[in-house]
């Protein structure tokens, strides 16, 4: 069972899950989302939870509810790359903070990222 | 009419106990609601006194406008935290008789929650395991269709797998477009996520009443945490 | 209709071992006359047995109201959750308890009968009295055990209403509540006023044949007796539709 942690409204982390699944294409263009119960029964959350969770996503344009039909991950290209360019910059960012709390420098987080891209890419030849 | 369940400075006395102090609130439709506390602030005699089966000492208690005396079992399912059958009954004749009884009861969704919780039909009451028990009371509450599903302690004594399967069951079976649940219980992290709001009560005082998300938000605590921090 | 039925059987399976066992009562009761019988002369001694069990049927509703009612107290949210009117909640168990009182009663009579039938010359002179003064005392008893269940119903609801409000003393508060009516009522009744208001309808019984005294009996009594049993019967629905607690 997924856990939620607290620091975090329910929805929002929610719809981070959603994002993801969205920018890793396990979730496609145009794709039909599971209905708003069936969702809570697989997140074992409040069905209200979903609902908050799809307005919101739908708020922002990335799913989209046609009415008696469900609810659907947007077919609009351009909103699907600014969203995976955002989640990558979100990542980055939370990243990159770390590092610089602990002291690292441009020019270190850098270098060490590229060996490690390298090293990744070596081993999965 | 408003569709809400209303309390207007409720206390309760039982002799010279005071179980419930000056607590106003209103719950409204559509929502999942946790009456939390410790044990005997308060929480089973909240819901007997929204189920009409106990009566305020001063104040009033109103449900969609209507003062809750025990008739208000028409509009009010309510599982009691004690056993709630006729033992000789068969489920099956339970459900008949439940069915005859409450004309909101819906056979179809009965037989569909007794499936969904694998309980068997022909078996005795006074035979049934707790753990039957427990999933047969939550099959006579919830196939109701009313607007006010109360379950007090619907998980105490039952294992960690009827839990969850009752949790499950509270998500698929309560509709809320149209209905609310309210539930007090201990097993509070296995319910925290299906919650809409809680609320809060010591020694019969009204503590707190927020939504959870609020709480996440504004304390980034959960249910469990916040409590600890707060009932010390 | 349905939902009256379905009560009405809840109802019937709740007390029907206490039918059972006052069926079989009946039985030892007939044995027990029969064997009286075998072993004393032509006598009508052995309708003594007969006529105590017909006797306490008085008790027969108070009996089982109180057992229905105690077996909905272990599991009293139940009951009390049900949207139906106490009134009619009560009324189902009151009809069960006089159909069971009436099929007890007429077993107890058939026996009567048939063995009066071998004895029949020793009662001839009497026997239109003998058979108007059971076909009477079957509904006098029926009415005094009604009117006892009643108050077994009234109680009850006292009971459960005050429990949580006095506690410990409540059977104290019982108690008044038998002993303050009947008080009343004993005034009441040797008033000149209740007198002139209950006796109405002279229904005069004569038994020649064994009793020399008419009995005078009269309707409006009856009619006194059945507001009674209506008033109390009322009070205790109001009681537990708005006063008791689980």
């Amino acid at each position: 069972m997924d856990e939620f942690n607290t620091s975090k409204p329910i929805y929002l982390q929610l719809a981070d899950r959603i994002n993801r699944l969205i920018v890793s294409k396990e979730l496609k263009a145009g794709q039909k989302l599971q209905s708003v119960r069936d969702m809570a029964l697989s997140y074992n959350v409040n069905p209200n939870t979903i609902q908050r969770t799809y307005s919101e996503l739908e708020r922002e344009g990335i799913l989209e509810t046609r009415r008696g039909q469900g609810t659907f991950v947007t077919e609009q290209e351009d909103r699907l790359i600014q969203l995976r360019g955002n989640l990558k910059e979100e990542q980055i960012q939370t990243f990159v903070q770390i590092m610089q709390e602990m002291g690292y420098s441009s020019d270190e987080i850098i270098s060490g990222l590229q060996d490690h891209l390298n090293k990744k890419d070596k081993g999965d030849a | 009419m408003r569709n809400v369940i209303e309390f207007t400075h409720v206390s309760k006395m039982y002799k010279k106990r005071s179980a419930i102090k000056n607590i106003s609130l209103s719950l409204p439709l559509g929502k999942i609601i946790a009456i939390v506390g410790e044990n005997g602030s308060g929480k089973s005699t909240l819901l007997k006194l929204i189920a009409g089966l106990s009566h305020p000492t001063s104040g009033s208690v109103t449900v969609n406008g209507e003062i809750a005396n025990r008739r208000i079992g028409k509009l009010v399912s309510y599982l009691s935290d004690h056993d709630s059958f006729y033992p000789l009954f068969t489920i099956r004749e339970a459900l008949a008789f439940q069915a005859s009884q409450f004309p909101d009861f819906n056979r179809a969704k009965a037989e569909e929650i007794m499936r969904y919780l694998q309980l068997e039909p022909d078996k005795r009451i006074r035979d049934l395991s707790i753990g039957n028990r427990g999933r047969l009371k939550i099959v006579l509450t919830l196939a109701r269709d009313v607007p006010y599903i109360l379950l007090d302690e619907p998980l105490s004594g039952l294992d960690p797998m009827v839990r969850q399967s009752i949790v499950k069951g509270m998500i698929s079976y309560v509709d809320l477009e149209s209905q609310t649940l309210v539930m007090t219980s201990h097993e509070i992290t296995e319910i925290e996520s299906i919650l809409d709001s809680f609320i809060a009560i010591r020694d019969g005082s009204l503590i707190r009443m927020a939504d959870v998300e609020e709480l996440h938000e504004s304390e980034g605590l959960g249910i469990t945490e916040w409590m600890k921090k707060t009932y010390v | 209709m349905a939902t009256w039925s379905a009560l009405f059987k809840k109802d019937f399976r709740l007390t029907r071992t206490v039918f059972f066992v006052g069926l079989v009562i009946n039985f030892l009761i007939l044995s027990l006359t029969l064997f009286v019988d075998v072993n004393t002369g032509d006598n009508l001694y052995l309708f003594i047995p007969l006529v105590v069990a017909i006797a306490f049927h008085i008790l027969y509703l108070p009996i089982l109201l109180f057992i229905s009612l105690k077996t909905e107290a272990n599991h009293l949210h139940l009951w009390l959750h049900n949207p139906r009117s106490a009134a009619a909640l009560l009324l189902s168990k009151v009809l069960n308890g006089i159909v069971m009182a009436v099929v007890s009663l007429v077993v107890l009579y058939s026996m009567a009968g048939s063995l009066i039938i071998s004895r029949f010359e020793l009662i001839e002179a009497y026997w239109t009295d003998t058979w108007t003064a059971g076909l009477l005392i079957f509904p006098h008893i029926l009415m005094i055990s009604i009117m006892f269940g009643v108050w077994v119903i009234l109680l009850w609801s006292l009971y459960h209403a005050l429990k949580y409000r006095i506690g410990r003393w409540t059977w104290l508060a019982l108690l008044g509540a038998v002993i303050l009516p009947t008080w009343i009522a004993a005034l009441i009744d040797s008033t000149d006023l209740f007198k002139q208001l209950t006796q109405w309808g002279s229904m005069e019984l004569n038994f020649t044949t064994f009793l020399m005294d008419p009995i005078p009996l009269y309707a409006g009594e009856y009619l006194y007796h059945f507001i009674v049993i209506v008033g109390l019967f009322y009070l205790s629905t109001w009681i537990i539709d708005r006063k008791v607690e689980v």
